[in-house]
């Protein structure tokens, strides 16, 4: 499976002279997956080093301070300035908040993107729902209840729980959260965290019997999908240690995990 | 530098042990897969928690946070094989989780600079003119026998912002991370989970094999 650094290593850069609202509107969130970006930021040497710094920010290398300092350092010899009573706001490439915001948006979606594709038969029938949690302070968070309550009434509450920010994980509602259902312009157009910039709502999944505790019942695992060869020496193995094997192991790991 | 919770458990029980030894490698890669999802929820959750709960620091100089804690929740990640399930969080500040941290300053710097003030929680000296230009410069004050400090200069008063040291040690905090029991129960809960829905699937598929007969 991809971990975030590969993910991050396999995108492209792609320099683009668009602000925020304009990538957005005119750049489809799919290319936007797949391409290491940043608003007004034309100089594809620059996204070339963003891209190398933040691939070791996700795997553990490069501390974000650590992190911060090359990216400046990087301007700093390319003669970068930022434009004219602008130094230190967001549209500063080289301030403190523009660096944060690549950094954050960028580590935490490849991390959201690995999350998304490490899914397989067994964890969707085991695990099969997200819940949308809080990690990290913010000074104002953002509400989202509002906007749980707008994505769910836009897909019909499908596969989603009303009073918990849960829902199954092929749930329409996670689109709809990326995409801003209800008017949220913020958003980044991804079924997976951070589904809007600066946000600090992760992932994490639920258990199947937490899950169907609050109304998200089945599994978006395909009830015919032939078992892998893992799963196959798997049972084939529990089969082979005669009847009672199984149980005796089930008993044991119940113990366990109690 | 990153914290990872490694989990085997080709001893933890009896039957576990034997499964483990007769188990090909793509079967054992099946059971850690199985592990790897409540192991990450229980660690993101664990984080999630300390990030909504631990500013001690922050507070004690009347600071906001930095987010650290929530930044290695949202980052945090799995991976397994036929050896193992793996937890990794990508953040220098939860490896002391499992040892004690020694951090020295990096050539060519010569210190590390502990924060003394809210305005300098969270920004390095480095970082000090792009964040906090409108203070005004930092000065350097030797003190005699004692560590250096980086001050401020305000109504002809030096206001400490940082402490110079050569090395700084942070202990082992091993509460930065799910305890070991809790670990291993996730783990465990994660098989278990995997095992049933084998076990289920493999019936429903000699069923429908016994159906087409």
């Amino acid at each position: 499976m991809a971990t975030p650094a590969d993910i991050i290593a396999g995108k492209t850069p792609l320099p683009t002279s668009l602000d925020s609202a304009g990538i957005r509107a005119r750049i489809a969130a799919d290319i936007l997956r797949r391409s290491v970006f940043s608003a007004r930021t034309a100089e594809r040497a620059y996204l070339d080093a963003m891209q190398g710094v933040l691939r070791r920010v996700a795997s553990g290398a490069l501390a974000d301070q650590d992190a911060e300092d090359a990216l400046r350092a990087w301007l700093d010899g390319s003669g970068y300035l930022p434009p004219e009573g602008a130094e230190g706001t967001i549209t500063d490439l080289s301030s403190h908040r523009r660096i944060k915001l690549i950094l954050n948006t960028n580590a935490d979606m490849a991390a959201g993107a690995a999350q998304a594709q490490a899914q397989d038969t067994l964890t969707l029938d085991a695990y099969p729902a997200w819940e949308l949690i809080r990690a990290g302070h913010t000074r104002e968070p953002r509400d989202w209840p509002a906007r749980w309550r707008e994505a769910g009434r836009s897909v019909n509450w499908d596969r989603a729980a009303r009073d918990r920010f849960a829902a199954r994980k092929d749930s329409p509602i996670w689109q709809a959260i990326g995409d801003g259902a209800g008017g949220f312009t913020d958003t980044l157009g991804n079924p997976f965290p951070p589904f809007a910039f600066n946000s600090r709502m992760t992932w994490a999944a639920l258990p199947r019997a937490e899950a169907e505790a609050l109304g998200i019942t089945g599994s978006p695992a395909p009830p015919d999908a032939p078992l892998s060869p893992g799963e196959r020496d798997l049972i084939a193995a529990l089969e082979a240690h005669g009847p009672g094997f199984a149980s005796s192991l089930v008993s044991e790991l119940e113990a366990i995990a109690s | 530098m990153t914290a990872k919770a490694g989990i085997t458990l080709n001893t933890a029980t009896p039957a576990l042990a034997e499964l483990h030894r007769t188990l090909s490698p793509a079967g054992r890669a099946t059971l850690y897969k199985g592990a790897e999802e409540p192991l990450l929820a229980l660690v993101k959750r664990h984080l999630a928690g300390l990030a909504a709960t631990r500013h001690a620091t922050a507070h004690g100089l009347g600071a906001t946070p930095t987010g650290i804690l929530g930044d290695a929740a949202r980052r945090a990640f799995s991976s397994s094989d036929s050896e193992a399930v793996t937890v990794t969080v990508p953040s220098p500040a939860v490896s002391r989780a499992f040892r004690d941290v020694e951090i020295l300053p990096r050539p060519p710097r010569r210190a590390i600079a502990l924060p003394l003030h809210k305005w300098a929680y969270g920004v390095t000296p480095r970082d000090w003119p792009h964040r906090r230009s409108s203070l005004g410069p930092l000065a350097l004050i030797p003190l005699p026998g004692r560590n250096p400090l980086l001050a401020l200069s305000r109504k002809k008063r030096l206001l400490p912002m940082y402490v110079l040291l050569p090395r700084v040690t942070q202990g082992k905090d091993r509460s930065l991370m799910p305890s070991n029991k809790q670990l291993r129960q996730a783990a465990a809960g994660g098989m278990l989970a995997t095992i049933r829905a084998a076990m289920a699937r493999s019936k429903l598929a000699a069923a429908a094999r016994g159906g087409l007969q």
